[in-house]
């Protein structure tokens, strides 16, 4: 699962610290998050997708490299 | 109130403080109850001076910590989502299924020792030993 957290985090021009505020969750979460290392919870997708004003689809997406490739 | 004894129920900064604050006496209890245990085995020797000692600084240190994150705002939300973070979360459960794998192993292995042999002396020094590998990895694992 590929995302444009941190596209859409720099549009915004918001901080990771304040991000992980704002989502009630820690930093390192949102730094594992945008390096994709780690795959948000629905909880968590819908509430980036509400912070940024958007769909969970415009953030998350599937990559058809990496599917491929877990396949 | 009983509730926030279990991670799952600690939603607010609220609850985090009642969290704490009722692992506080427990915390206690059971520092007390080793202490009595090693007074009961050893008597007033070095053994239990010693364990007292050492015992008692990490407690020290756990008592200024939490007056610190209780005191602050900041520093309780600080300390609530780190509780909380699913991905967190997530860690530790790996952590603690790969501790009670390698656990295991080792029990298992023992008893395949045991059959050849009639006792396997495991001392106090390897509990303690294992016991500080167990929690190295955990907090090395659960550092970030």
């Amino acid at each position: 699962m590929v995302n444009k957290i941190k596209a859409y985090r720099t549009a915004y021009g918001v901080s990771q610290e304040a991000l992980a505020e704002a989502m009630e969750v820690t930093r390192q979460t949102i730094i594992s998050l945008e390096k994709g290392k780690y795959t948000a919870s629905l909880n968590l997708a819908y509430k980036l997708a509400q912070y940024f004003e958007t769909s969970i689809e415009d953030i998350f997406f599937s990559d058809p490299e990496t599917e491929k490739g877990e396949m | 109130m009983l509730q926030y004894l279990f991670k799952k129920n600690v939603i607010a900064d609220e609850d985090y403080r009642k969290y704490q604050l009722l692992w506080l006496p427990l915390t206690l209890l059971i520092g007390l109850g080793t202490c009595w245990i090693i007074y009961r085995n050893f008597g007033w020797s070095s053994y239990f001076i010693g364990g007292l000692i050492g015992g008692s600084i990490p407690f020290v240190c756990y008592i200024i910590w939490l007056i610190r994150v209780l005191s602050s705002p900041k520093r309780l939300r600080s300390a609530r989502l780190r509780l909380t973070d699913e991905r967190r979360k997530i860690v530790e459960q790996e952590v603690w299924a790969q501790i009670g794998k390698v656990l295991l192993t080792i029990i298992a292995i023992l008893i395949v020792f045991s059959i050849k042999r009639d006792v396997i002396e495991v001392t106090m020094m390897d509990l303690l030993i294992l016991l500080y590998l167990v929690l190295g990895y955990y907090y090395y694992r659960m550092r970030k």
